[in-house]
């Protein structure tokens, strides 16, 4: 198994600076996965209530909704794969929730 | 506290093509519309996927694509001649009387279509023109935007309000705030597309969950051949980054590739006769004849490691890529470009058949009213248009009957009064959505989402057995009971995905019972419906489509609309009426 370290920078419910949450995510070494995926396995298995666009994701690059900063980069998280350790963030300023910006 | 909104004379749920469509008829017939889009209104539903922006299609006789200017190669093509085939390939359980509209008007759908700016890329088939899936979505939002339709993008539809055996209404829930939003309406026509995410392996995208259906069924309205499911036979399962991509199906379609199982055999001869191989290699029907194949090698254990089995490209001699490269030229960028590195990294990427185009939906008369009063319904939600087996185009499906619905809700709106939602149907529901925030210690949504996906996988997919349908039934029942019991971790509304797959869920179960039960009552293979333990077409005996109302799924059997055509009676093999129909084929 291959473990991906994951920081994400979360929304605080009150408003504000938010803070910084680790999450360490195991796939098979012959995966391949995306950032999407991770997140995916952060939702089912870790955490419930991280937020990221999903509500009408295509998953296929085709949408172009699953924006979010990777290591400083704005990438689609479905296209993106996913770096070893990475660190995630909103992609501009207008955060709805943690991952999730307004379209 | 759910809020009041402004009333509308139409409200289209769906913003794919059929919504968009329905819309633009709405408001050229003068009617106040609202669109309530599960995402961004050009860019969500199912029509963006279709043909994975490679290969999508719409179809259109031949006649009208030479007048058109657009191909000559089946200018003698008539209506009548189209209708036989879209019946036949239905095997004859489509309503006849929708494919005599299909074929009549499909071509100044497209026509107008292409009035309204979509780019044609050029031809897939005789009557098959080749477009992107945005481009449609583009063209007909354009359009509607301009004809003054207004939006409500990124919510999710939830139910609709009825007042004295009437509908008045749509309750949705905004994603972002969590708010909940009653907005009353003279007719509501649903444009909800598949149920594609009732199967952990589907080929769409996440918004498609049946909302459609299971609404109309709580509402009163009836649903129609729901044991109806096309499998897209070879979409990627792993590696995970590329799950529901149809890329290895584009592949097989074009004549790439081969499906080898575990042990690097291939074998789809061992399923198919010469004949009927040799079509499921080449024609459209690959997707029937070629799911049916791969998951019959699956089950008897060939299957691969990670659960379907392998399509495997070989790089070599270079020459073969260089001719996949110049027919396939999107395969040089993008997300395509990043699948090619797989094989060419000699790896192969495994496949199975997925959840890709629901024939079955709520049932609608031809102009695609339903037997409540003030609901429409158009596109894949709904059922009836191809029979057991859908081969011409969704897209064409979409449109045509979206024109239809739309011009029929703003024309039943206007002898409306006023619509006024029934404040203790609407106090019923707000508890009914909200409860999970108050419980403690029941299941997690996506507990039961998974235990959905064991069963829809285990029972409902390419080839079913009673005695797997029987226990799949009694699962989701009880999975309909757990649902009452769901808590969440997550105690805000703003985005809350726990709270979205609990709403999800309360679609989804309905419509897996629904097609769990259809499923049961066939007793023969018929189309797209497979029964290991019946596996003959039985057109003496079967020819009925199921009806399904009310939430205890009560059956009806309506005899097959055959106003044109009838079929020879008669029972055959499965795969042998297969390749009677076929060599009927125009």
């Amino acid at each position: 198994m291959k473990e991906y370290h994951v920081t994400v920078r979360r929304s605080a419910p009150e408003g504000g600076e938010g803070y910084l949450q680790e999450y360490t995510v195991p796939f098979p070494d012959d995966e391949i996965v995306s950032v999407l995926n991770v997140l995916e396995y952060i939702y089912r298995e870790l955490d419930p209530t991280l937020a990221f666009f999903d509500h009408a994701a295509c998953r296929q690059a085709a949408c172009g909704k699953c924006m979010v900063k990777v290591d400083g980069a704005v990438k689609l998280a479905c296209k993106e794969p996913a770096h070893e350790t990475m660190l995630l963030e909103p992609y501009s300023t207008r955060v709805v929730r943690d991952l999730l910006c307004e379209s | 506290m759910i809020q009041m909104q402004t009333a509308y004379d139409v409200v289209v749920v769906g913003s794919g093509g059929g919504g968009l469509r329905a819309a633009i008829s709405a408001a050229q017939a003068g009617a106040r519309t609202l669109v309530i889009c599960r995402g961004k209104a050009n860019r969500s539903g199912a029509t963006l996927l279709a043909g994975a922006n490679i290969s999508a299609d719409i179809a259109c006789d031949g006649a009208t694509l030479s007048r058109l200017g657009i191909s000559q190669g089946k200018k003698d093509d008539t209506p009548d001649a189209w209708l036989e085939d879209v019946v036949r390939e239905g095997f004859y359980l489509n309503n006849q009387d929708m494919v005599r509209l299909f074929v009549d008007t499909a071509g100044q759908r497209l026509e107008e279509l292409i009035g309204w700016g979509l780019t044609i890329r050029g031809m897939e088939g005789e009557r098959e023109v080749s477009v992107f899936g945005s481009d449609i979505l583009d063209a007909l939002y354009g359009k509607a935007r301009e004809l003054g339709v207004e939006f409500l993008p990124d919510t999710l539809f939830t139910d609709l309000l009825v007042r004295d055996g009437a509908v008045c209404g749509a309750l949705c829930m905004e994603l972002a705030t969590g708010a909940l939003k009653a907005v009353p309406a003279g007719a509501v026509v649903l444009c909800t597309g598949g149920a594609h995410n009732l199967f952990s392996e589907n080929s769409g995208s996440t918004d498609l969950c049946g909302e459609g259906p299971a609404a109309a069924l709580r509402a009163g309205a009836e649903l129609i051949d729901m044991e109806m499911i096309s499998f897209c036979p070879t979409v990627t399962r792993y590696p995970t980054m590329y799950k529901g991509n149809i890329l290895p199906y584009i592949f097989i379609s074009t004549g790439y590739g081969s499906l080898l199982n575990k042990y690097g055999k291939t074998f789809t001869h061992r399923y198919l006769s010469p004949r009927v191989e040799q079509l499921a290699l080449d024609s459209e029907w690959n997707k029937m004849l070629l799911s049916y194949a791969i998951q019959s090698e699956i089950l008897a254990g060939r299957g691969a490691r990670n659960g379907g089995v392998y399509f495997s490209l070989p790089d070599h001699p270079r020459e073969i890529m260089d001719e996949l490269y110049h027919d396939l030229p999107p395969l040089t960028t993008g997300i395509y470009a990043d699948i090619m590195k797989i094989f060419a990294a000699g790896r192969s990427i495994t496949v199975q058949p997925a959840a890709h185009y629901f024939e079955g939906g709520v049932r609608v008369a031809v102009d695609m009213s339903t037997n409540l009063p003030g609901l429409y319904a158009a596109g894949e939600c709904t059922g009836g248009m191809f029979g057991a087996n859908r081969v011409s185009a969704a897209t064409t499906e979409m449109l045509v009957e979206g024109a239809v619905a739309g011009t029929s809700a703003a024309a039943y709106a206007a002898g409306c009064s006023a619509p006024s939602p029934d404040s203790a149907q609407l106090e019923q529901l707000e508890g009914e959505l909200l409860r999970p925030f108050g419980r403690k210690g029941g299941p997690a949504p996506y507990q039961l989402k998974r235990r959905l996906h064991e069963i829809t996988a285990g029972s409902l997919t390419v080839v079913r057995r009673e005695e797997e349908l029987v226990s799949a039934l009694e699962q989701l029942e009880q999975l309909e009971r757990e649902l009452d019991q769901v808590s969440f971790t997550d105690g805000q509304r703003t985005y809350n995905r726990q709270w979205r797959e609990y709403l999800e869920l309360r679609s989804m179960l309905p419509c897996a019972r629904a097609i769990a039960k259809s499923a049961l009552l066939r007793r023969e293979s018929r189309g797209v419906h497979v029964r290991a333990d019946h596996p003959y077409t039985d057109n003496g005996r079967c020819l009925s489509n199921i009806v399904l109302s009310g939430q205890a799924l009560q059956e009806t059997l309506a005899p097959a609309v055959l106003t044109a055509l009838r079929p020879e009676a008669g029972r055959w093999s499965y795969t042998d009426y297969i390749e009677r129909v076929v060599e009927t084929l125009d």
